[in-house]
């Protein structure tokens, strides 16, 4: 080593023979205002604030009707158009993205927790634990996504409660399955075993070394995990099992438009723009961050 | 190869539980969950006399149990029960929508196919450039939309503006190529990426450097070396993608005015007709199982690595 540093000349030639030193990349941006994180980001913004104060944003109420402009087209009184009752479709939309929202967030911390409690049990208990709650998530996913909230929300009455069950409890295996795999991964590492032999409780050593390794993963899933449950929780209003009230989710909202295609496009086009709007950001970000926390993937 | 056969007795005999615990599942369901299915099929001002009597015709003034057992023996006779709305046997109509949902998936599965594979390879040989981006940029619209919502794109430029493509119905040939295009381009976004994925791995294996080297034309190393290893992993996506397209035509159906069987669900839905959806669901449920069965065994056909324990 001291003849290595004796000569730093020695060195640079060393490095130029052995090692080819990848092009240098010019970013036109820096690393945390990458499109793809800053785009996403600035949607998810506009969208959550419209969820959180839609009278503020919104130009009309949901409920308010114009009778003298009934399915008229995007125009300078109703930016997006207006449906067939003549309210505004923006005003709609920006009322509707709370119920889109909501029952998107709240789906996935039901099917997270769940799933997280099982996908734990079953890696760390391990053995007839295990098997057993793996064999009931096979039967759970042999029902098909998006059958499987239909019967469920249909089984439990349309409300916006039981939307959020119905699709969080589809969300369950996915969460269980990473859960599990992650706590398998760092069950038996030597600090783990180190705590054990310690003497370390096994609901402390849950909390302070296992759950903590699984908080990446699992924060993965939930950014994607939001696109599909979005996406199940809109097919459902899509076909009529929604909540239906004065302030109706973007599914709905497509629901009824398809009923006026041939007069009115821009009813059923700008809410389904919002769906995908919203879930392409999540689905971006999920991906960003799993790129990030995986830095083998990094190079994709 | 007794390895092999074992592997078979066992996939067969977990699919056999799975299909056993998916009955119990949907069962318990639709007759457990509501508390009282007759409240529900009778709508919510019916007086107590008709709940009562459509308890009766359901059967749930029974202990759960004892009509768990009589419609698992009435299955397993093929007696899928009788609808309410239309007093025929379940079984019959199934039968009588399953050509139309059958053709359809096919259709729909040979589009995400060909599709899905086609532009996979061609990404990830691009890749980087902007073929690759843009390949990349559709992929991230296709698994993002509502598939709905891409059928009523698809409806507002060829049925309304272009008036190419007759929009709903069915029957004529004319009228499938909206709704096979729906579903299967949906399922042709997932597959682009992993198709994409596995070629992208299989390029940096060092075999395919030694082909390089030693002057085989690209064109061959592709199509003769990594092509063959790049699509076994891809196979075990097939029993996603039939999972997607069978929930996708509740949807999709319901859209197009189609015949079929996830119509028939949604129409049994707002009818509250219970064992017409018992029986959709578990057709669709069943067919998912038993073609991921398939898929699983024909992966460990074609990799003989998995045909041992694995």
């Amino acid at each position: 080593m001291s003849e290595r540093m004796a000569s730093p000349a020695l060195l640079l030639a060393e490095v130029d023979q052995d090692t080819v030193l990848p092009p240098r990349t010019v970013r036109p941006w820096p690393r945390w205002a990458h499109p793809r994180l800053l785009l996403p980001i600035l949607v998810l913004a506009v969208l959550l604030a419209c969820a959180a104060a839609p009278a503020w944003i919104a130009p009309y109420a949901p409920t308010d009707m114009d009778d003298i402009a009934i399915l008229s087209p995007p125009d300078a009184a109703h930016w997006l158009g207006t449906d067939h009752f003549g309210r505004d479709v923006l005003s709609l939309m920006i009322h509707g993205a709370r119920q889109s929202l909501l029952m998107g967030i709240w789906a996935v911390l039901v099917g997270g927790v769940l799933g997280g409690i099982i996908g734990l049990a079953a890696g760390y208990l391990g053995g007839r634990t295990d098997l057993v709650l793996m064999r009931l998530l096979d039967v759970w996913m042999s029902v098909p996504d998006i059958l499987l909230a239909i019967i469920l929300a249909a089984a439990m009455g349309a409300s916006l409660t039981n939307t959020i069950l119905a699709v969080g409890l589809v969300m369950v295996p996915r969460f269980a399955r990473i859960m599990r795999a992650q706590v398998l991964a760092v069950r038996e590492l030597p600090f783990v075993q180190a705590s054990r032999a310690m003497g370390t409780t096994p609901w402390r050593i849950v909390w302070r070394h296992i759950l903590p390794h699984t908080v990446s993963q699992m924060l993965v899933m939930a950014t994607l995990g939001l696109g599909s449950a979005i996406l199940i929780g809109a097919s459902l209003s899509f076909i009529g099992l929604g909540v239906i009230d004065d302030r109706p989710d973007w599914g709905f909202l497509l629901n009824q438009g398809r009923n006026y295609l041939t007069v009115a496009w821009w009813f059923a086009t700008f809410p389904g723009l919002a769906i995908t709007a919203l879930v392409i950001s999540v689905n971006l970000l999920g991906d960003t961050l799993r790129e990030r926390l995986d830095p083998r993937r990094s190079s994709r | 190869m007794p390895s092999h056969a074992s592997f078979l007795l066992r996939r067969g005999l977990s699919s056999v539980l799975v299909i056993i615990g998916t009955v119990t599942l949907v069962f318990l369901i639709l007759y457990w969950l509501p508390g009282d299915p007759a409240e529900l099929v009778a709508g919510e001002n019916a007086t107590r006399e008709s709940v009562a009597r459509i308890r009766v015709l359901l059967g749930t003034d029974r202990p759960l149990w004892i009509q768990y057992l009589a419609y698992v023996g009435d299955l397993a006779r093929g007696d899928l029960g009788t609808s309410f709305a239309t007093q025929e046997p379940v079984s019959l109509r199934l039968w009588a929508q399953f050509p139309a949902t059958l053709g359809l998936t096919l259709l729909a599965s040979a589009v995400a196919i060909v599709a899905g594979i086609g532009f996979g390879i061609l990404a990830a040989v691009n890749h980087g450039n902007w073929v690759d981006h843009a390949i990349q940029n559709v992929m991230l619209f296709l698994t993002s939309m509502p598939s709905f919502w891409l059928g009523i794109l698809l409806i507002l430029l060829f049925s309304v503006t272009l008036q190419w493509l007759p929009a709903i119905g069915s029957g004529s040939l004319a009228q499938l190529v909206l709704p096979v295009a729906c579903l299967g381009l949906i399922a042709a976004g997932r597959l682009m990426r992993m198709v994409r994925d596995s070629v992208l791995d299989v390029l940096q294996e060092p075999f395919v450097t030694t082909l390089r080297a030693k002057g085989l034309p690209e064109r061959l190393v592709l199509f003769r070396h990594v092509l063959r290893n790049a699509l076994i992993p891809v196979i075990t996506l097939f029993g996603i993608i039939v999972g997607e397209l069978l929930s996708g035509t509740v949807v999709v159906e319901s859209l197009f005015a189609r015949q079929g069987i996830g119509r028939l669900l949604v129409d049994a839905l707002s009818m509250k007709d219970i064992p017409v959806i018992q029986g959709a669901v578990l057709l669709a449920s069943i067919s998912y199982v038993l073609i991921n069965l398939v898929v699983d065994l024909s992966y460990a056909r074609i990799d003989p690595r998995l045909r041992v324990e694995g």
